[in-house]
């Protein structure tokens, strides 16, 4: 893998006038780069923490000179901090893998790990719009050989947008399960809609138009697939293999 | 059993060094790969605990020196930032496990104890063929773990031989 000085380096990609979107991509590089040296540094950071906290929690359990009750509030302390670190780590996590496919735009990887990060970094958007939001697994999810940059993207506003259209007190749901030569993605809203958000999930989002091109390039197809009173859903259907077609770019 | 813990997280490794020793297991400390080499050299450890990513010479390369040079020793990889390919590298180069920072003490202590064994029972079937005149099976196994299961099998047909 590249070091950040590789990225940086203009001369070792032949950089130059007209080269934009080359230059574009060894930013969103670069930021992946930071990213994952980011949450590797947090990720130590936090075994310290969670061995130190053990190694607390060894010396409450044999040291004699505590009480059952002190015991007891600092055993409580010890989870508290255990509980909040473990949180910690599987966010890390996720952003440690996004991090390091951030800027690929051709490889294979996990289509069930990019789902699960994608939902993983809405949730603060879920629980600032007072919106539930769940995903349902069906089945292991096959690689794919795709942009997974591109990729996650589109997954990310898809749930957002539709965190967006559902009214508080809602749940989104997402799905993705194995269909023929490729992978459905669902997000599902359930509950009233905001009154803002009264047409179909397509209309009106300024990015629909590109998004549908995008995936179009990518050998997949966005659908709406279905809208009652208080459900809509929007499909996303990728194929496990195909070479993004960048040429009217 | 001799265990070295490598890795350049002081705070982390050395509270790690406590815990397993409440544990029952004595640990080793260095903080990077050459230092973990030339600890090899000096005094060969039974299992290396080894972190991936540090200063110097990464724990991958210090694997793959290792599965050259001493074989024997069992290596269980504990690392906060390893891929996927590492992970497979990692079994490539016949680690005895692969652990994420942070890991629970009690599994990261079994794991120590289940290598400690692996190589014990690994020297004595090698031992075993070499008394028996099996040179190239005890040579085999010292080189390659895997050949361990099929020298339990032959054991399990020569003792219903015996009996």
């Amino acid at each position: 893998m590249d070091s950040i000085e590789d990225v940086v380096q203009p001369e070792r990609f032949h950089l130059g006038p007209g080269n934009e979107e080359t230059l574009r991509q060894r930013q969103l590089v670069l930021i992946g780069k930071v990213m994952a040296g980011f949450s590797d540094k947090i990720q130590n950071h936090l075994a310290t923490i969670h061995e130190s906290n053990g190694r607390l929690g060894d010396l409450v359990g044999q040291d004699s000179q505590w009480t059952e009750e002190e015991r007891e509030r600092l055993a409580g302390i010890v989870s508290t901090i255990e509980r909040h670190v473990q949180t910690l780590v599987q966010k890390s996590q996720h952003l440690s893998r996004f991090a390091r496919r951030t800027g690929a735009t051709s490889c294979t990887f996990d289509a069930g790990e990019l789902v699960e990060e994608a939902v993983s970094f809405s949730t603060r958007l879920a629980r600032v719009r007072q919106v539930s939001l769940a995903q349902e697994a069906a089945g292991t999810l096959p690689s794919l050989c795709s942009d997974p940059t591109r990729i996650h993207f589109i997954v990310s506003i898809l749930i957002n947008s539709m965190l967006e259209r559902v009214s508080r007190g809602g749940k989104v749901i997402l799905r993705a399960e194995p269909v023929e030569k490729g992978v459905l993605i669902e997000v599902e809203g359930r509950g009233s809609l905001d009154a803002a958000a009264q047409s179909p999930p397509g209309e009106g989002n300024p990015y629909w138009p590109a998004m549908e091109q995008v995936v179009g390039d990518l050998g997949g197809h966005l659908q709406i697939d279905s809208i009652a009173h208080d459900i809509n859903r929007t499909a996303l259907f990728l194929p496990t293999t195909k070479v993004p077609d960048t040429s009217h770019m | 059993m001799k265990v070295l813990l490598v890795d350049d997280e002081i705070d982390f490794v050395t509270t790690l060094s406590n815990r397993l020793g409440l544990r029952g297991i004595e640990t080793d400390v260095v903080h990077d790969g050459q230092e973990a080499l030339d600890y090899v050299k000096d005094q060969e450890p039974d299992v290396i605990v080894l972190d991936l990513k540090m200063p110097g010479m990464y724990g991958m390369e210090v694997l793959r020196r290792l599965s050259k040079t001493n074989p024997d020793i069992q290596v269980v990889i504990l690392t906060g930032h390893g891929t996927d390919r590492d992970e497979e590298e990692a079994q490539r180069l016949k680690a005895f496990d692969y652990l994420r920072k942070p890991t629970d003490i009690d599994k990261l202590a079994d794991r120590i104890r289940g290598a400690y064994r692996f190589k014990l029972e690994k020297t004595m079937a090698a031992a075993a063929f070499a008394e028996a005149g099996e040179f190239d099976m005890a040579k085999d196994i010292a080189k390659d773990a895997e050949r361990l299961k099929t020298a339990g099998e032959i054991f399990k047909d020569e003792d219903k031989d015996k009996t």
